[in-house]
């Protein structure tokens, strides 16, 4: 489902953030993405967002490489992959229900469905009680629930997610966790990079691990570890 | 329609949140289309003015005493042949003497003890609209002059000079002057959307990353600004109207005679649209700008 070939990236001269990277993520695959600080880990998870463009190598999404696609198509991409962010990235000033809402109004669904489609997102991430309040006045574990709401409203083919529970007690990050590997379950593909290896070690699935921008290892499920 | 709809709401909210902002730059936008309207209605009220005067301007043939009628009647012949007149009308030396004490019927008694052949005989000539211009009618004049039994023409010539040449100057000012304003417009309606943008930066961040076209993110702005112009050009608009009014009573009552034959009138109603339509154009463009170069999507 998703290839990088060979891939390149750097902002300074010399110090690459992504060197020669090449990575398949099968349909459904669960990955954790582990490394020091500046390996390269949001790094990739941006290329593959098409938030940045690689110097060299090819990122292939379904067959199609993303690598060279023009800034018109960015946002029909965006609209099958699901990003989480550290920060959570709500809008303060709009309540759960439309920062929710939000993937849905821009590509002009109807106001039937997005009632239909949200309200059911947020049971599912157990917010739907909470659907009027402000994200100021959500503790961090459920404002990073809404932000996952948000990131599969659309139902995307992956979700990726970097460091979700960084701003997170232990407690909140077993639960964010716990409502990912749910959402695996129902056949989303997650690309997760984390910090968090007492998760990483516990959950059990493949782990890519990037030391200098390179993979120095990519094991499958049932025996990764960090 | 759905998503115009979710952005002219959008566009709304930001207007409303940002309103003292807002109202500032309707306030300004609207002055600078005042001055632009003030300058176009002067100068078509002129214009109009102006024609009407011309096409009332008469040359007067002033004729030699002690013509015969056979001599009139064929001096009469002769103008009338001549390139550029309309019309030619005899006003005899009493018609000439009662029109003149029409005109003083308060000092009535200043003619008393005068004879009825106080002025000459003369022809009024009417010119053709299309040999109006100074130049066309100097000519006519120099040959009308040469015609034996023409003793003096008279055209005031240098009041329409003078007047045209006003009108020219008027015009090329005012294109000036509403050329700058019209810029100042589009670049007032770029900087108050450049800075509602900015304080969205963190919403249009948002929207770019949950798939929102360049389209969908730019609609909001682009609304803005024309809501900003039809606002502010119809704000000016009913300013103007109202100086209008103002100025049009104050005329009628200490104008005094002369101005209030000038006949002062305001846009027409199937002209005001438009007004509205520039202004909202303006405000686009203005918008426009500032959101293709602050957004990169």
């Amino acid at each position: 489902m998703i290839e990088l070939f060979h891939v390149y990236k750097s902002y300074i001269k010399g110090r690459p953030a992504l060197a020669d990277v090449t990575l398949s993520v099968e349909k459904g695959e669960f990955i954790f993405v582990v490394g020091p600080s500046g390996a390269g880990k949001t790094t990739l998870l941006k290329l593959l967002f098409c938030m940045e463009q690689p110097d060299d190598g090819q990122i292939l999404i379904q067959g199609r490489n993303i690598a060279k696609l023009k800034s018109t198509s960015i946002p029909y991409l965006r609209r099958n992959i699901g990003f989480i962010f550290q920060d959570f990235k709500l809008l303060a000033h709009k309540t759960v229900f439309d920062n929710v809402a939000l993937p849905l109004l821009v590509k002009g669904t109807n106001t039937s469905e997005i009632q239909k489609k949200v309200s059911e997102v947020l049971r599912m991430v157990r917010l739907d009680y909470k659907k009027e309040v402000f994200p100021p006045f959500l503790s961090g574990g459920e404002q990073q629930r809404v932000a996952i709401a948000r990131a599969i409203i659309n139902d995307p083919m992956v979700l990726l997610a970097d460091e979700p529970t960084g701003n997170l007690d232990s407690a909140s990050a077993r639960d964010i966790f716990e409502l990912l590997e749910m959402i695996h379950m129902r056949g989303t593909a997650m690309i997760i990079a984390t910090h968090n290896t007492i998760i990483v070690n516990q959950m059990r699935k493949r782990v890519v691990g990037l030391v200098d921008g390179r993979i120095v290892n990519s094991e499958r499920a049932s025996t990764g570890s960090v | 329609m759905r998503t115009f709809l979710f952005c002219l709401r959008t566009a709304v909210r930001n207007l409303k949140d940002h309103w003292l902002a807002t109202w500032l730059t309707i306030a300004t936008m609207a002055f600078s289309f005042l001055v632009c309207s003030f300058f176009l209605l002067v100068y078509l009220n002129l214009q109009s003015i102006t024609q009407r005067l011309l096409e009332q301007v008469r040359v007067i043939v002033y004729l030699d005493e002690n013509l015969s009628s056979k001599e009139v009647t064929l001096l009469q012949e002769k103008i009338r042949r001549e390139n550029g007149i309309d019309q030619t009308v005899y006003i005899s030396r009493e018609e000439a003497l009662n029109e003149l004490k029409k005109d003083f019927i308060e000092n009535s008694n200043i003619f008393k003890g005068l004879g009825e052949d106080l002025l000459p005989a003369s022809f009024e000539l009417k010119l053709d609209p299309d040999h109006q211009s100074v130049e066309a009618v100097t000519q006519l004049i120099e040959r009308l002059k040469v015609i034996k039994g023409v003793q003096e023409v008279q055209y005031s010539k240098e009041w329409v000079a003078d007047l045209n040449n006003f009108l020219k100057f008027l015009r090329i000012a005012g294109s000036g002057i509403g050329g700058v304003l019209i810029l100042a417009v589009v670049i007032l309606t770029g900087t108050t959307i450049r800075m509602v943008m900015q304080l969205r930066r963190e919403e249009i961040e948002v929207m770019r990353l949950v798939g929102a076209t360049a389209s969908f993110i730019r609609l909001p702005f682009l609304l803005e600004g024309a809501m900003m112009g039809i606002c502010s050009s119809g704000l000016a608009l009913l300013l103007l109207s109202f100086l209008f009014q103002l100025v049009h009573a104050r005329i009628a009552t200490v104008g005094g005679f002369l101005l209030a034959r000038l006949h002062f009138s305001f846009f027409p109603l199937a002209a005001l649209p438009w007004f509205l339509v520039i202004g909202m154009v303006l405000g686009v463009v203005g918008s426009g700008l500032s959101v293709v170069r602050s957004l990169e999507i």
